[in-house]
């Protein structure tokens, strides 16, 4: 995967910005409140179709608007051998997306297109923070890399929202019972699949990353990570999944009918980071903390390729702040040069010290320059 | 202050945007439309709206559009009568007609189970189903099988679900449309979720020998 050429126009601090990239390391440096995560953010923005930092479109829209009609990301991208060309165009009512020229009608289904991994200093919410965020991102991976976990996904999530408006209804509508079960056997089907893809997924990626922690921490310490699902003893595959689900669903029927909400399946499932087995997000260190969080976004670039067959791109926001200089200079000439890489940093020597980059650019109150 | 538009444009705007999936802003130009084009166009187009509401209704039987009381399928001699497929919508015959393959008669929802939408079993022509399955068993053709042909989606399924569990206790037979390969497609292009449901929904060719 591959973004040879981008072109930026009208997102946030940048006005306009149009650059050719090949494989390898791509440094952008420049001091605070430049423009460098912004353009991170327009480039994954390509990937899912919503930006990593916000949930409104119109915060992403420059303040300043003379002339102002739309804003325009715009890429070419080699994929499997394949050139595809990505435009995306919104501004504050519309928003579209077309790839090779065709309109894309739904956002849900740009993902997987363009493949990528993002790091950002946030990501140390993965760790620290609600378990939400880490079903998002297992459904940001899956939904990349499988397309039937995308389609379960979806019906999932309507099948639940059906069920949490029928239990709402109850007051009104005692005799719920055979409606109900139409409902759970929907709710049991797709996230049973959800369930057997998470835990195959967490598994592989609890086996790589614990090599990369090894590899970025360099002491004895061990990571890995652990599924939690919901119902708390799912187990075995998608088929003997759903009958424990089934199970689960009719025995706390009468409680979800009290609370009017579905108390069992895999949107409260959850994962533990364990570091020697303690669970990082009490115990560990913030310097631990990013470290497992690295890991697990290098595992799950390794996963990616392994099943999309082409390495991804790989999107490092503000990395050189958040590790020390071991830590650092181990992680980055990990770093394989076939993946090609973007790096923000507030000095240029804070990568360049330690491993040689492709490309080097300026970026300056949203001007990006390449330097020699 | 915009200037307020004529009371009959008003009308025909407020009528247009009641009509699914035709917003405010579609309704006002399809009316502009209707008001710059040539006069017989409007007559047209009214008298056809007249003509479906007084000459179709829809059949009293089964649901499918209807000249008279009952539609031509329901009147057909020819049509197994022991045989039901239930669909959604009316449109939903229509293509299953176009098939030609089903010979049984059909009894069309109105609609699907969507607690979202506030659609409940009431709101559906289910009561309706269990009657004409119920009445049928005293006659010389009582139904022996029903096919669930609702859409392969969420609401489709909850719903064909739901259905099945009331015409099986019944003691009938209910099957579902089967999922799967579009015909003339081939196996190497069909996508993994495709080949998955066409997999689970297979049949035995032959059924082995007792
Ligand atoms: N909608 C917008 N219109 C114009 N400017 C914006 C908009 N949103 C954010 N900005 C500006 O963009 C700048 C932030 O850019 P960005 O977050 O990319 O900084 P950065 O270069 O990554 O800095 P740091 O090193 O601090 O992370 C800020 O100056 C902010 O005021
Ligand atoms: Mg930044
Ligand atoms: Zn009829």
């Amino acid at each position: 995967m591959l973004i040879k050429e981008l072109q930026v126009i009208n997102f946030r601090n940048l006005k306009y910005m149009k650059a050719a990239f090949d494989t390898g390391i791509h440094v952008i440096h420049g001091g605070n409140a430049q423009g460098k995560t912004n353009l991170l953010e327009a480039i994954h923005l390509l990937v899912t179709g919503r930006s990593f930092r916000t949930t409104m479109d119109r915060e992403m829209v420059p303040w300043t608007r003379e002339n102002y009609e739309a804003t325009l990301i715009r890429a070419q991208v080699e994929k499997g051998g394949f050139e595809e060309r990505f435009l995306l165009s919104f501004n504050s009512s519309e928003k579209h997306v077309y790839v090779n020229g065709n309109p894309i009608p739904r956002l849900g289904d740009l993902l997987g297109r363009i493949n990528a991994v993002l790091f950002t200093p946030s990501d140390l919410q993965l760790v620290r923070g609600a378990p939400g965020l880490r079903r998002r991102f297992l459904d940001v991976e899956l939904s990349q890399i499988s397309r039937p976990y995308l389609h379960h996904l979806q019906r999932y999530d309507l099948a639940l929202r059906q069920r949490n408006a029928l239990l709402k209804q109850h007051q009104r509508r005692p005799a719920l019972g055979d409606e109900l079960v139409a409902w759970d056997e929907q709710i049991a089907v797709h996230g049973s699949e959800l369930i057997a893809t998470r835990a195959e997924m967490i598994e592989h990626l609890s086996t790589i990353a614990s090599g990369m922690y090894g590899e970025i921490a360099t002491g004895t310490e061990k990571l890995t990570l652990e599924y939690k699902p919901n119902p708390s003893r799912a187990s075995g595959d998608a088929t003997a999944i759903a009958s424990q689900m089934r199970a689960a669903l009719a025995a706390s029927r009468n409680d979800d009918i009290r609370r009017g909400a579905t108390s069992t399946g895999p949107h409260r499932d959850d994962f533990d980071f364990l570091i020697d087995g303690r669970a990082a997000r009490d115990y560990g260190s913030q310097g631990q903390q990013r470290s497992c969080v690295l890991a697990m976004k290098m595992a799950e670039l390794t996963l990616m390729e392994s099943s999309t067959g082409e390495p991804p791109i790989l999107l490092l926001d503000d990395l050189m702040s958040e590790l020390d200089e071991s830590r650092k200079r181990a992680f980055l000439q990990s770093l394989d040069s076939r993946i090609q890489t973007f790096i923000t940093a507030t000095e240029r020597d804070l990568v360049t010290s330690l491993v040689s980059p492709r490309s080097v650019w300026r970026m300056e109150d949203g001007h990006l320059t390449e330097e020699s | 202050m915009a200037e307020k538009l004529p009371d009959p444009l008003e009308r025909l705007i407020h009528e247009l945007s009641r009509l699914p999936t035709i917003g405010k802003k579609s309704a006002q130009r399809l009316a502009f439309h209707l008001l710059k084009a040539p006069d017989q166009r409007a007559r047209e187009l009214a008298s056809a709206l007249v003509d479906v509401r007084e000459r179709l209704r829809f059949c009293r039987q089964c649901g499918f559009i209807a000249e008279g009381d009952l539609c031509s399928i329901c009147t057909d001699e020819r049509r197994d009568s022991t045989l039901f497929s239930v669909v959604e919508e009316p449109f939903d015959v229509l293509a299953l007609e176009r098939g030609g393959a089903f010979k049984g008669l059909y009894h069309v929802l109105m609609g699907r189970l969507s607690p979202l939408q506030g659609i409940t079993p009431d709101d559906l022509q289910i009561a309706s189903l269990l009657a004409r399955i119920d009445a049928s068993k005293t006659t010389e053709s009582p139904v022996r099988e029903v096919i669930l042909a609702t859409n392969p989606n969420v609401d489709g399924d909850a719903t064909a679900l739901y259905l099945s569990r009331l015409i099986t206790s019944r003691g009938i037979s209910c099957t579902r449309l089967g999922l799967g390969l579009a015909v003339g497609s081939s196996l190497e292009f069909a996508d993994e979720l495709t080949l998955r449901q066409a997999l689970d929904s297979r049949r035995a060719l032959e059924k082995p020998m007792p």
